[in-house]
């Protein structure tokens, strides 16, 4: 891992982003679409983010625009999105929210998740 | 003291951070001034934006991939051009 952040940070010697796009960040968007593609996810593009907080507000973004002019966003029951504002109002932690203005509307519907088989748990991923 | 803590005072350490720095601004220093791509470079470098816009689902706003290697206010493009770097107020000051 000593070595790979070295040369990570030998190639980040340059302001990058969105605008302005790195080698590395174009491999490790092709990884992840070639990872999440073997285990049968129907993913065909990638956006890099920060955190899972920005990957999650991004989403949304998307969702909202394709769905113009929905409003609401559905969640499951005990979900946890993030605590950005946006995601603080989805996230089913009412704590959370104290002292922030409402964002979005949202609506919970119950979570059911079945026993995940014993052999399945221990799924690895390489990249 | 931490077993942290002395790997951080390891001479060894601060060795290798010196060894990086001096590479790392001698081959940056050679970036210096507005230049164009080198021909051999081209053709892979328009794969790289292809690649990129299939990967991302839309071409970047910038036709823009740099090395990861600049100098000051220039970038050096993955086709080997230097360029100014679009957002002045991010240069990052290589060996400080």
């Amino acid at each position: 891992m000593l070595a790979s952040t070295v040369d990570a940070s030998l190639d980040d010697t340059v302001m990058q982003g969105n605008l302005q796009q790195n080698s590395p960040s174009l491999e490790m968007c092709e990884r992840l679409l070639k990872l999440a593609s073997a285990t049968g996810a129907k993913l065909q593009h990638c956006l890099l983010t920060t955190s899972g907080a920005m990957a999650n507000e991004n989403s949304l973004k998307i969702a909202f625009h394709n769905r113009t002019p929905a409003t609401r966003v559905i969640c499951l029951d005990n979900c946890f999105a993030g605590r950005s504002i946006a995601l603080a109002q989805l996230t089913d932690r009412p704590a959370y929210r104290t002292g922030l203005p409402k964002a979005l509307d949202v609506d919970y519907i119950l979570c059911f998740i079945p026993p995940i088989p014993r052999e399945r748990q221990r799924a690895r991923f390489q990249l | 003291m931490l077993h942290s803590q002395e790997l951080h005072a390891d001479p060894r350490v601060a060795q290798a951070k010196e060894l990086l720095l001096a590479a790392l601004h001698e081959h940056s220093q050679r970036i210096t001034e507005v230049r164009g791509p080198r021909p051999e470079l081209q053709e892979s470098y328009a794969q790289m934006l292809s690649r990129l816009a299939v990967a991302r689902g839309g071409a970047p706003y910038f036709p823009y991939i740099t090395s990861g290697l600049g100098n000051g206010p220039f970038v050096e493009l993955a086709d080997a051009a230097s360029n100014w770097t679009l957002l002045w107020e991010s240069v990052y000051m290589v060996g400080t």
